[in-house]
């Protein structure tokens, strides 16, 4: 048995029912009271305004990619009407939440594991649980709850700013004309995208929030290991967010159409 | 503390001359003294072993969700057979190089951050410098040298990946023609977008190395420092590579 721990896939297994285990107790201490409301606002604030300035770039940018390399589709078709409304479409239900949430997990995921790592470290978290204040309590859950509320609210930034990089490209630059583009913006957009969308980023902002912390509050080592933490965070944030997509794409498009 | 936004953007002005200023110094150390090829090697395999299962991981993913929108947004006016062409194109053009360069960034460019900013809170570089080691020559240039010839390779196996679980997907969950598949990526794709796709690669390569080791060399000392380190080379990186990314697709496909 102690031989089947020490392999490679023993570790995996064990790592991942730490991390069940941790998720299962945040859970629990999420909806049980005392609840620290002004940590969960300033970690609402941090996460927010580190990821806005990343995240309406890096969306304006894809907007205007997506534009150009639809444009030189839509002409073998001849169908350039029809740009604006695709554009919205695959802004809203898949770019704008995994790619926000990407560099959610990049930007504030990074942040949130360094931060509980060094506290780690420092013997900040034993001095919270000796003055008992539960610090899964004081310092996990509000960031945690944060991540979860802010990823919807930066994805829908991130789609206006997706669209409106469109329509630079599309209107300003490649000279389509500006009443079709607006006309048509909405017309595949309907209420099972925009939940689609809204349901994917809550649970990307879950996935980031879990790993973060989950990396964070177990740093064993000094900077060396805060640094580890932060790497790991970003590559399995990533990771993750990839294969639930998949899922969620699969599933939502086979529920609701 | 808060300074005038003046300050602050001259602050972010003259961080950029530096970083400049940084990277020039790697490229000149390799013009007067050739890198170490045992040392080299040794940061390709790291590099390539660290990030080829993730990037493989990510690729199929991709791919394989590029063939599932595409279907669905073709299907409207009756394209679905195209959606071959779409996900080669994507997938070699845009998604291989992006995912290559983001993965690179998160992966071996967080750790090169961490080592280096470790070595510099130890006092290790200053350690090399007083052996009359140049800390360029040994730390920075060979892993400049090895992302920039790692990447290349990274991207053929990131777009044959992602165009395999695209085919999957296809066939046998949305009901496409295999060989209708087959035949409008091998139509559709050409050498020269390989070509683009792995100097974008190369691109996003050696900003990544740069930015990293920038980062890494001037971080702030103790563990908090280390992790704004990471942090800043993770968001720096990835904006860099997407708004590049569009001016280098106009450029090159426009």
């Amino acid at each position: 048995m102690t031989a089947f721990a020490q392999s490679t896939p023993g570790k995996f297994l064990t790592a991942l029912g730490q991390f069940t285990r941790f998720a299962g107790e945040l859970s629990v201490l999420a909806v049980r009271p005392p609840y620290y409301l002004p940590q969960a606002r300033d970690a609402f604030q941090a996460v927010a305004f580190q990821c806005l300035v990343p995240v309406l770039s890096i969306m304006t940018a894809v907007g205007m990619i997506s534009a150009l390399q639809g444009l030189s589709v839509m002409r073998i078709f001849g169908a350039e009407h029809v740009l604006s409304s695709l554009l919205a479409e695959s802004i809203l239900r898949e770019l704008a939440p995994t790619l926000s949430c990407i560099m959610i997990a990049a930007q504030a995921g990074t942040a949130i594991a360094g931060e509980i790592g060094t506290m780690r470290v420092k013997e900040e978290i034993d001095a919270l649980s000796v003055m008992a204040v539960p610090p899964k309590k004081f310092v996990v859950v509000p960031r945690l709850v944060a991540l979860v509320l802010a990823c919807p609210a930066i994805a829908l930034f991130g789609s206006v700013a997706g669209m409106l990089g469109g329509f630079l490209v599309a209107v300003l630059l490649k000279g389509v004309t500006r009443g079709v583009f607006v006309a048509n913006l909405l017309d595949f957009v309907r209420m099972s995208v925009l939940m689609g969308g809204i349901v994917k980023s809550v649970v990307f902002g879950l996935l980031i929030g879990l790993i973060a912390t989950f990396y964070g509050y177990h740093v064993t080592g000094g900077a060396q290991g805060v640094g580890q933490a932060a790497n790991r965070t970003v590559v399995h944030s990533i990771l993750a967010i990839a294969i639930f997509n998949y899922f969620i794409t699969s599933l939502w498009v086979r529920i609701f159409g | 503390m808060s300074l005038s936004p003046v300050l602050r953007f001259l602050n972010v002005v003259a961080a950029i001359g530096r970083w400049v200023r940084f990277s020039l110094t790697i490229v000149a150390t390799g013009f007067s003294r050739l890198p170490d090829p045992r040392l080299v090697l040794q940061q390709m395999i790291k590099i390539g072993l660290e990030s080829f299962p993730v990037i493989m991981a990510i690729c199929a993913f991709v791919g394989s969700n590029v063939v599932l929108v595409g279907f669905f947004v073709f299907k409207r006016f009756g394209g679905q057979d195209m959606v071959g062409a779409y996900s080669g194109l994507m997938c070699l053009r845009e998604f291989a190089p992006i995912i290559v360069g983001a993965m690179m960034a998160a992966k071996p460019g967080t750790d090169m951050t961490a080592t280096i900013a470790t070595m510099r809170i130890k006092e290790q570089i200053d350690a090399l410098e007083v052996m009359a080691v140049n800390p360029f020559w040994y730390l920075m240039l060979p892993r400049f040298v090895a992302f920039v010839l790692v990447a290349p390779a990274l991207i053929v196996f990131a777009a044959v990946t992602a165009i395999v679980s695209g085919y999957l997907v296809a066939v046998f969950q949305l009901g496409v023609n295999g060989g209708t598949f087959v035949a409008d990526v091998t139509r559709y794709l050409e050498y020269s977008d390989l070509l683009a796709a792995m100097v974008k690669g190369c691109t996003f390569a050696i900003l990544t190395c740069l930015v990293a080791c920038f980062f890494g060399y001037h971080s702030a000392p103790g563990p908090s420092g280390v992790s704004q380190a990471i942090n800043r080379t993770v968001v720096v990186i990835a904006t860099l590579i997407v708004v590049i990314n569009y001016f280098m697709s106009e450029v090159l496909f426009g």
